[in-house]
């Protein structure tokens, strides 16, 4: 019997010691966006293979948990967000000349956490007005939505303020001068705890819409009615910056402009994101 | 302060926790007496939901109460009900997650619940209904409650899949750990802590009164 | 009318095989060593458990039959069985365990009845308290007021006295005498101590590695057990291969060395004799042996002394001999002795 609990002692640390071993070469952590966990991934698998000394370690959620994880301490090398709010709020030197749409949150708020002179705006996304099969409440674009929103014939889902994508509906809500509170009274909007229950409660038809980032649509095969303009809710932009504190500053950059690459920006437009300069 | 998702949380809670009291007591009776493959088997099937994350349970429960599926679909031409995105939906929710607790605490009463007692209720002439409702029952009552407990208890923290079916629709399907979640995510930290300490405060309740009702001696099943 | 068993079944290695019939108003002991049968026979009676092949009736009603594909639930069986742990509802007072069986009655007649029982078995005083607040006879006395309640056809008792001893027994004993006296019909009484079943059975039925025998009554049991498992259940605690000896009416024992007068019985293999029919007798007198004392055990009131025969092989088990503490002492020789048994006393066992 205390052979066996020795034994498997052993074999627990072995494993661990296993685990922390590496042969030279850099350990980059990316924080990104829940929505570029497909392409990101391929991206990542690429660059892995052209650069073998580099391993590439991802950690996707929405951005605003990502943000509060960097604010809590959280090890990484890179952050990728899905909108310039989380990005400011981590960046000392933002200020309206870095970001095309500066939201409600001041520099204020912001920690010392991005490494400034390596923020760039990497991606467009679009805005998309989705819809389950057959489209059983004959939505067929935001003008038609706000009509259907303010007879009360319809159930929207979409994000809550807190994510990109729930803020840029909120945009638009206010481009169609449709008052958020007054619809939550009338019961049809419905809030969705991350973009994958949006997704799903679109696809099994419990909402009768859903508003989330054409780049989802694309991925979780869904009908797109419409797509909004610029003028709707501004441009969806992305920003990705390396961390003052990364440990491994050289191959961040590094990174940071493989994504800019031709290589990487056609696995973008593959799945809808514009890729910029 | 809007009281809604207060008494949507309770109403669920306590719905889904009679349903899962029943299902789970006859689950737990019929199993114990199956054979041991089967026994074996839909422990796990019935044990599942626990060990899943809440939200592919609710992914799951989707596939099989969404309009589009045969169960929705049926239920909405026969009876013209929507079963997701009700607050109705939040009990199938918390009837899924809370199960298992309730479904496995009984099965462990029964299991060490001493059969010598039931065989000479039958010999005696006691129905087995009446064996199982008045002997077994208030018997096992200690691991029976404490099972209700733990499933109202999860019925009422339950977020993820109540969040996939029943979505967050202030006023409507607002429950108060969907209502906290939503609150804390939009940074009115105030108000969601506020909302923490009522659902402390409705555990803490709901626990002192099963206390109080464990202290009495001797009391027979009603 | 009687109760009739007849009961095959296969518990993996072991097969119970009974046969045994229980007269009203009489108590047919099961008699048997731990782990023969005892219990799971009367289970098989109650319907707790299924036989695979036989049948049972009580009182010409058929509660089981495998060839007629009977088999009453035990609710239907009037069954009344005494379980060794007495199986009173934890969670009900005495009063509320006897009531229990009485729910078809109006309340009145329910108080009036419950209070008749709990008078009989000498419960009023404990007629609100529970189960684990009882001793060990009282929850005896409140399991048979519940069982009398449901008016059973039969009374089952499984090993009634195995948790206590001494006093308490004795007294607890009495009182289920009484109550099986004033009970009408059969009762099947399983135990191991022959005393006990003794006292109180009027015919025993001796269960062998599941097998049954024929019943007989006890007196029968003790003179001719007739086979080695009745008489070590008897009481006999010498036991010796044997074979017919020389000449006519004489067997042999070679273990001890011995050649004694008996009349042979077909089939027999061994040799039974009890401890108290060995007798020290004068050199020279019918059936005696020199024997050497080898050990000497005092009981309460008689003295065990362990005897080796002079012409027992090595490795042959002692012969034991009984007597009164006086007799002992007034022998004139305590190492080496002559000892005999009287031919009639020679049980020759199957």
């Amino acid at each position: 019997m205390k052979r066996g609990w020795i034994l498997i002692l052993t074999l627990a640390l072995s494993l661990t010691a296993c685990g922390g071993s590496k042969n030279s070469g850099a350990e980059l952590t990316v924080f990104a966006a829940a929505s570029l966990q497909e392409t990101l991934t391929e991206i990542g698998e690429n660059y892995q293979r052209e650069h073998p000394g580099v391993t590439l370690v991802f950690n996707f959620d929405s951005s605003g948990t990502l943000k509060t994880q960097i604010e809590e301490g959280a090890d990484c090398d890179i952050f990728i967000s899905a909108g310039q709010k989380q990005m400011n709020q981590l960046d000392a030197a933002a200020a309206s000349a870095v970001n095309a749409d500066a939201p409600d949150e001041t520099a204020e708020d912001s920690l010392n956490f991005i490494a400034s002179n390596t923020r760039f705006n990497l991606l467009e996304n679009k805005v998309a007005l989705v819809v389950p099969e057959g489209n059983p409440a004959g939505i067929q674009n935001f003008g038609g939505l706000k009509t259907a929103l303010e007879a009360g014939d319809v159930l929207l889902a979409m994000g809550n303020e807190d994510v990109p994508v729930g803020q840029y509906t909120q945009k638009i809500f206010a481009y169609f001068g449709l008052d958020e509170a007054a619809l939550n009274a009338a019961g049809v909007l419905t809030y969705g705890s991350n973009v994958k229950e949006v997704t799903t409660q679109v696809s099994e038809g419990t909402v009768d819409c859903g508003i989330i980032y054409g780049t989802d649509a694309f991925s979780a095969g869904l009908t797109v009615v419409d797509t909004a303009t610029a003028e709707m809710c501004g441009q969806v932009i992305y920003p990705a910056a390396a961390l003052k504190n990364s440990k491994s500053p050289e191959e961040a950059q590094a990174f940071l402009d493989y994504l800019r690459t031709p290589a990487a920006g056609a696995v973008l437009e593959a799945v809808g994101f514009t890729p910029l300069g | 302060m809007d009281w809604f998702p207060l008494y949507n949380s309770i109403r669920i809670a306590a719905v889904s926790t009679v349903l899962v009291f029943f299902l789970g007591v006859f689950a737990a009776q019929a199993i114990a007496r199956a054979p041991r493959l089967v026994k074996g088997v839909l422990d796990v099937v019935l044990t599942l939901p626990l060990v899943l994350p809440p939200t592919v349970v609710g992914w799951l429960l989707l596939l099989a109460l969404g309009p589009r599926r045969p169960l929705g679909s049926w239920f909405l031409e026969a009876f013209g009900l929507r079963l997701a995105m009700t607050w109705q939906s939040g009990v199938f929710a918390a009837v899924a997650v809370s199960f298992p607790l309730m479904y496995r605490t009984a099965r462990g009463a029964f299991e060490s619940f001493d059969q010598t007692l039931a065989q000479a209720g039958r010999t005696l002439g006691l129905s087995n209904f009446y064996i199982f409702w008045r002997v077994q029952m208030p018997v096992c009552r200690q691991g029976i409650l404490a099972g209700t407990v733990l499933a109202f208890a999860r019925a009422l923290g339950e977020y993820g899949a109540t969040s996939m079916l029943a979505g967050y629709t202030p006023g409507r399907t607002a429950t108060v750990s969907t209502t906290v979640y939503q609150l804390w995510r939009t940074g009115q930290d105030a108000l969601a802590f506020r909302w923490v300490l009522v659902n402390l405060g409705i555990s803490a309740a709901v626990l002192l009164a099963v206390n109080l009702l464990e202290r009495k001696e001797g009391r027979s099943w009603p | 009318m009687a109760l009739t068993a007849r009961i095959q079944k296969r518990y993996g290695d072991f097969l119970l095989d009974v046969d045994f019939t229980a007269e009203d108003g009489a108590a047919l002991a099961l008699l048997g060593a731990s782990g023969c049968g005892k219990s799971a026979t009367l289970k098989c009676v109650a319907g707790i458990d299924r036989p695979d092949r036989g049948r049972i009736a009580l009182d010409g009603r058929v509660l089981f039959d495998s060839a007629a594909g009977v088999n009453l639930p035990p609710q239907q069986r009037r069954v009344g069985f005494l379980f060794q742990s007495y199986a009173l509802f934890p969670h009900m007072t005495v009063e509320r365990n006897v009531a229990v069986c009485l729910g078809r009655m109006d309340k009145r007649r329910r108080r009036e009845r419950t209070a008749e029982l709990l008078a009989l078995l000498h419960l009023e005083d404990q007629a609100d308290l529970y189960p684990r607040q009882l001793s060990g006879g009282q929850q005896q006395r409140a399991a048979l007021a519940r069982i009398l309640a449901a008016k059973p056809g039969v009374l089952l008792l499984d090993e009634p006295f195995s948790a206590l001893d001494g006093f308490l027994k004795w007294q607890l004993e009495q009182e289920l005498r009484e109550v099986l006296e004033r009970f009408p019909g059969p009762a099947v009484w399983v135990s191991h101590d022959r005393g006990e079943v003794y006292r109180n059975c009027s015919r025993v039925c001796v269960l062998e590695d599941g097998k049954s025998a024929p019943a007989a009554s006890m007196a029968e049991l003790m003179a001719n057990p007739g086979t080695v498992a009745a008489a070590r259940l008897s009481g006999c605690k010498n036991f010796a291969p044997v074979r017919p000896g020389p000449a006519p009416g004489l067997v042999e024992v070679p273990a001890w060395g011995l050649v004694l007068r008996a009349p042979w019985r077909e089939g027999a293999a061994a040799l039974g004799l009890r401890a108290d029919r060995v007798r020290p007798e004068e050199a020279g007198a019918v059936n005696a042996f020199p024997c050497q004392v080898v050990r000497v055990t005092e009981d309460v009131s008689s003295v065990f002394a362990a005897l080796r025969p002079e012409a027992a092989s090595p490795g042959a088990p002692p012969l034991w001999m009984e007597l009164a503490k006086g007799a002992w002492a007034a022998l004139p020789d305590r190492e080496r002795l002559w000892a005999a048994v009287r031919p009639e006393d020679l049980m020759l066992l199957k």
